[in-house]
């Protein structure tokens, strides 16, 4: 395999995994896969005042300490399970590259009610350090804004 | 035989301590109160900002009714109906947006920003019954504004918009009506729930203890006395805010940063207010964001709650920023305390939903201390004048 076959695999893992471990809950592992100086935003656009909003915007530090109270928190009982696309990758040199991925999150309830939850689309950033590529900016854009239930958890 | 409690046991407390839970179920109430309460208030629709230069426009949902919000030339903010005169199409299908004036898709009559009908398509056809474009304008809907909150009222009648909100304006008019503020954030949600338990959660503090955040923010909620006080005005509005002294919020203690920083007029950087006003918005001022909840009830079980984030007209990238953080920490979608007090509501209305449990108990007395329930009781006094009827008995 190529070397760039290797890291367009590469970065196709990470989203992958992204939703896999936000789908068992294994979140310490997710923030692994952020750079040191990596974020995430979950943004959205607003028809109602026309522009763009943040609805959440943390740095790693932020992430781990929300991540690290959730068993503290009330939360939504429904179980998630994400569905990812294809991501669409574009090498803006050796060790930083975009990708476009679309995605759909689903809730099913403790009673086994499923239902959408959100759609939307990833669109990162990536940055290989030590032969690894991370997030320098994971933002998850919504395109849904009426929420079922509200959540503590990352998307 | 030992008689089992039930949950239809009147509590053995006054009338004015208790509710009937049928308020939060029934149908008939439910109709009653669009009639009652949401077609003879003043109710809160958008913020000024949204419609911030000439030919703005925001649809609102008001008692059932599609409302348009929209800034004229001459700068005024008017109100109407969203349908057009000839065959009572909507004239405006969008959220909002801004024009120069509203043709309505179907026929293409043409209203002005006032309202005016200003020209029908193909007009030969009028010619013969001489159709007085005068009385055929849009139907408007009084509507006042007051600190860039911009109300109407669908009843001609009513009082005027400062003499409702009365002595509750000043836990507000600094800042809301001191700096110039604008919508950074808006996301709606239609809750299981009804309408006045949204309320009702946005107005008692007890429930703070629900929140992992609050415990630790504003560790005064596990004890006996508060820096905070309720303020119970007239027409059912209350408030509670300190008047200084002892911090409100400790941000550092949640080991949060940046609540201080940048504080609104009259503001401390460890302060927060909250307003609600009768009977359904909710003014939450986190010393440097403010936080406003407007509902459209839907049914007895169903609220559609818009949530707007308020922040300084010309922030600059850093301070917005700053602001954006600490609006979406507690009161985002994914914020600390939304999603809980959204389960707390919705958790109410099913168990409510069964009629098992008749009563709800409103009569903590806490020298109105935030957890005291006085403005609860004063609500739904207001409650009663308007619908004819006692929360408690329904009679």
């Amino acid at each position: 395999m190529s070397s760039h076959q290797e890291d367009l695999e590469a970065i196709r893992t990470v989203v992958q995994r992204t939703a896999a471990l936000l789908d068992t809950e294994q979140f310490s592992e997710w923030i692994s896969l952020f750079d040191a100086e990596g974020s995430y935003e979950l943004a959205a656009y607003s028809t109602e005042i026309r522009r763009w909003m943040t609805w959440q915007l943390s740095d790693r530090p932020a992430l781990k300490q929300m991540l690290d109270e959730v068993g503290e928190h009330v939360r939504d009982p429904a179980r998630r399970r994400h569905v990812v696309g294809m991501p669409f990758v574009e090498f803006t040199d050796d060790a930083t590259a975009r990708a476009t991925t679309t995605f759909s999150l689903f809730r099913t309830t403790p009673e086994g009610t499923s239902s959408l939850y959100i759609v939307g689309s990833y669109e990162d950033q990536f940055i290989k350090r030590d032969g690894a590529w991370r997030y320098a900016f994971h933002r998850v854009v919504s395109d849904t804004r009426v929420l079922d239930a509200f959540t503590h958890i990352p998307v | 035989m030992v008689r089992l409690l039930t949950g239809h046991d009147k509590p053995q407390l006054p009338e004015t301590h208790y509710l009937d839970n049928r308020i939060f179920t029934d149908e008939a109430i439910f109709r009653e109160e669009q009639e009652r309460i949401f077609t003879k208030t003043w109710q809160f629709v958008c913020h000024e900002s949204e419609v911030d230069k000439p030919g703005d426009f925001r649809c609102a949902r008001i008692a059932g009714k599609s409302i348009i919000m929209v800034r004229g030339a001459d700068n005024v903010i008017r109100g109407f109906h969203n349908a057009c005169r000839h065959r009572a199409a909507e004239i405006v299908r969008d959220e909002s947006g801004t024009a120069r004036m509203f043709t309505c898709f179907y026929h293409h009559w043409t209203y002005g920003l006032d309202g005016r009908l200003r020209g029908v398509s193909k007009p030969e056809g009028y010619e013969a019954v001489n159709l007085d474009k005068s009385t055929l304008g849009l139907v408007p809907v009084r509507s006042e504004s007051f600190a860039g909150l911009v109300f109407v009222c669908l009843d001609d009648g009513v009082e005027p918009l400062r003499e409702f909100l009365g002595d509750i304006v000043k836990g507000f008019e600094e800042p809301l009506g001191t700096i110039p503020l604008e919508v950074f954030h808006f996301h709606k949600a239609v809750l299981k729930t009804n309408w006045k338990l949204w309320q009702d959660n946005n107005s008692e503090r007890y429930h703070a203890l629900l929140h992992v955040a609050n415990r630790k923010t504003m560790p005064w909620v596990l004890g006996k006395t508060s820096p905070m006080k309720l303020r119970i005005e007239a027409h059912g509005h209350s408030g509670y805010w300190a008047d200084g002294g002892e911090a409100v919020v400790d941000y550092a203690k949640g080991g949060y940063s940046d609540g201080a920083e940048g504080a609104l007029p009259g503001m401390r950087g460890d302060e927060m207010r909250v307003i609600n006003l009768f009977p359904d918005l909710m003014i939450n001022i986190r010393s440097n964001v403010v936080r406003l909840d407007r509902m459209v009830p839907l049914g007895p079980d169903r609220t559609l709650v818009e949530w707007r984030g308020l922040a300084v007209k010309g922030d600059d990238a850093r301070m917005r920023a700053i602001r954006t953080r600490q609006h979406n920490l507690f009161w985002g979608p994914t914020g600390r305390n939304l999603p809980e007090d959204v389960l707390a509501v919705e958790s109410q209305a099913r168990a409510m939903g069964t009629g098992d449990i008749r009563y709800s108990i409103i009569a903590r007395e806490e020298q109105l201390n935030p957890t005291d329930d006085a403005n609860i009781r004063s609500y739904y006094r207001e409650w009663g004048r308007r619908m004819g009827k006692s929360p408690a008995t329904l009679a």
